[in-house]
């Protein structure tokens, strides 16, 4: 590709402060390093620290999938597999793709200590207790000790049956929402069924079951209905997870 | 060589990204330089040069940063012009209250005319984008007085342009007008879309409301006169007073981009 | 003096100088008020807090139901008050579900949300800091 004059300027400027200067453009201005840090790799070749930097800013900018690119790369240049790892484990868990962790950990077979905590945390940060308590099991007391109280602690929280909200709902409208601890959702959902319910009896009383009135407010009446079966089998989900979430977050040091 | 796609592409196009990039490059270079070596001065120039690059690309969070680093290291003369770019800053974001408070205790307080000057200036422009175009003249006027030039042209130019604030509306008239015909103050105020929404709502529910007290269903009527129809009658109100102050907006913006041609033209 | 002190006298008297040529105040104006996001939010519908961009991968049903929010959004929803407490509206809620869901599903999650919006509800939510209204989006990662 053809190049322009200002180039080797650039270039000049950076090797004369002995590949500093990206690293202290990143303190102000992270996309203008990335620049940079891309010039030098062009310029220079292939430079394992310039690619370790340039995928912490792109996870700072919040530019996941090229931060992923730059490490995927990295584990294709195969220095230092170990670093390699750990730094892109920790990207993986620091944006919560905790499955992800997992997967990683067992297609390369980490099995040190540092991973088997990683493990551990990623398993109990996607609420699967029970796999966090085995794995927290075989580590360190000074390690696992705290994550395996946490994990118990997780498992013996009370969780509600989804279904039996819907079927309460089904059979008094808005019971289901009071079961998923929202008294004031499920007030609300009844009188909202109940209103419109109400309208069509009204209607069908007075013209029959030819009033075209009446098979509207039934319609809207049968739509709420079944939206309530719907919100609050997903309230009793939302429940139930945000009692494991006072667990997490409980354990967040 | 296994490499993403994405990062060729970032590496080929690399050179036409970076020729725009490369003065902030040599600020950057400079100043991490004078950072190491030579504390003080230069530290004020490089981060007013990077704080004015940063303005020509629109980046406000990082003009304001090196704006506040180069107020930090500038010397005592120079500290009240670099707060005035901060107060220019914040009017570009909006901020005119805390610009106008910083500005005024500049006009009445600093001892140098051409500062003072500026301050008017700055002052006359924030009153003007806030709508208060009679103390926006006096600053101007004010300002050009301090740097001893003729007012008799910028009087004129502003005389012409005050005369355009009278095409501004009053919302309250807008919103009786609406209250006693649906529609009537969006048509008053010109959003013609607005009054076809109105009257088309205050039709419908009318209709439907009319409809029922003719098939002697006073119930539903009542349903219809206390559920939609008074919400729908009060948010056309409300709309009326919205698409008012929309139209007196456009006439401002008009008048505030010939005012800034105008300033920007004569300095 | 040393060269490199020399250099940065140079480099500090030609910033000055092309600093005092700069844009002056009311050009900087001219250039960066007006185009600015905050100003030109003034001009546009209030009632549209969320972009509601069309497209999707929903059936042709949810693609009729989406414009016809959107005409709803942009002529009949002025004409009425304030009244819902999320942060997205109902009808932008009903929206993003028609895009991301299936039709069946975002009927049912759009007449959930109508069920679940009314005033005292702030204490099921987080608070939306801009327009102090309950924070609730769909799910829209399937």
């Amino acid at each position: 590709m053809k190049r322009n004059a200002i180039l080797p300027i650039v270039f000049l400027v950076s090797a004369l402060f002995g590949g500093e200067l990206p690293a202290y453009v990143a303190k102000f201005d992270p996309q203008l390093a990335i620049g940079l840090y891309l010039e030098k790799i062009s310029m220079e070749g292939e430079d394992t620290s310039s690619y370790y930097s340039l995928a912490r800013l792109y996870d700072r900018t919040g530019q996941i999938a090229l931060a992923e690119d730059c490490y995927q790369h990295l584990l294709y240049l195969g220095t230092d597999a170990e670093r390699v790892y750990r730094e892109y484990l920790g990207f993986l868990y620091r944006n919560r793709f905790y499955s992800r962790v997992r997967d990683m950990i067992h297609e390369y077979d980490i099995d040190t200590d540092w991973g088997r905590i990683l493990l551990a945390e990623s398993y109990f940060h996607d609420a699967l207790f029970d796999s966090a308590l085995a794995v927290a099991a075989g580590l360190p007391e000074a390690y696992g000790g705290r994550l395996m109280q946490f994990s118990l602690e997780g498992i013996s929280v009370p969780q509600r049956s989804p279904v039996l909200g819907g079927v309460m709902s089904a059979v008094v409208p808005g019971s289901g929402k009071i079961y998923a601890g929202r008294w004031m959702d499920g007030v609300q959902a009844f009188s909202m069924i109940a209103a419109p319910a109400y309208n069509a009896w009204y209607h069908f009383t007075k013209n029959g079951t030819k009033s075209v009135r009446g098979w509207i407010w039934a319609g809207v009446a049968t739509w709420f209905y079944l939206s309530d079966i719907y919100g609050s089998v997903k309230a009793v989900r939302e429940y139930n997870y945000a009692q494991k979430l006072k667990i997490i977050e409980k354990y967040e040091p | 060589m296994r490499i993403s796609r994405n990062i060729i592409v970032l590496i080929c196009f690399l050179p036409l990204m970076l020729q725009a990039e490369a003065l902030l490059t040599e600020l950057y270079a400079r100043r991490m330089e004078a950072e190491r070596e030579y504390p003080g001065d230069s530290l004020e120039v490089i981060d007013l040069a990077l704080a004015e690059a940063y303005l020509q690309r629109g980046n406000f969070d990082l003009t304001r940063r090196f704006l506040e680093s180069s107020l930090l290291y500038a010397s005592e003369e120079n500290k009240n012009e670099r707060r005035m770019d901060i107060y220019r800053l914040d009017m570009l974001e909006g901020n005119f209250s805390r610009a106008e408070s910083g500005l005024l205790s500049l006009y009445y307080f600093s001892e140098y005319e051409d500062q003072r000057s500026r301050a008017a200036m700055l002052l006359g422009i924030v009153k003007a984008l806030d709508g208060k175009y009679e103390q926006s003249a006096a600053y101007l006027t004010q300002s050009y007085a301090l740097r001893g030039i003729s007012t008799e042209e910028l009087e004129a130019a502003l005389d012409s342009l005050l005369a355009d604030t009278k095409k501004l509306k009053r919302p309250e008239t807008a919103k009786w007008m609406s209250a006693f015909l649906p529609g009537s103050g969006q048509l008053y105020a010109k959003n013609y879309k607005g009054a076809a929404g109105a009257v088309g709502m205050a039709v419908f529910w009318g209709a439907w409301f009319a409809y029922d007290l003719l098939q002697k269903d006073y119930y539903s009527a009542a349903l219809v006169l206390f559920w939609p129809w008074q919400r729908y009658h009060r948010g056309n109100i409300q709309n009326a007073e919205y698409s008012v102050e929309v139209y007196n907006l456009r006439i401002e913006d008009r008048i505030n981009r010939i005012l800034l041609d105008y300033l920007s033209s004569k300095e | 003096m040393s060269i490199t002190g020399k250099y940065l006298k140079v480099l500090s008297l030609f910033l000055t100088l092309s600093m005092g040529t700069a844009q002056q105040d009311a050009d900087v104006l001219r250039t960066h008020y007006f185009d600015g996001a905050n100003y030109q939010r003034k001009f546009s519908n209030p009632k549209m807090t969320t972009t509601l961009e069309k497209g999707g991968k929903g059936s042709f049903v949810s693609k009729i139901f989406m414009e016809a929010i959107y005409v709803y959004k942009d002529i009949i929803s002025p004409q009425d008050l304030n009244v819902c407490s999320f942060h997205p509206s109902c009808s932008e809620y009903a929206f993003l579900c028609l895009k991301h869901q299936s039709f069946p599903e975002a009927l049912l999650n759009a007449g959930d949300r109508l069920l679940r919006c009314y005033e005292a509800n702030a204490e099921y939510y987080s608070r939306d800091s801009l327009y102090r209204l309950s924070l609730d989006y769909p799910d829209t990662t399937r």
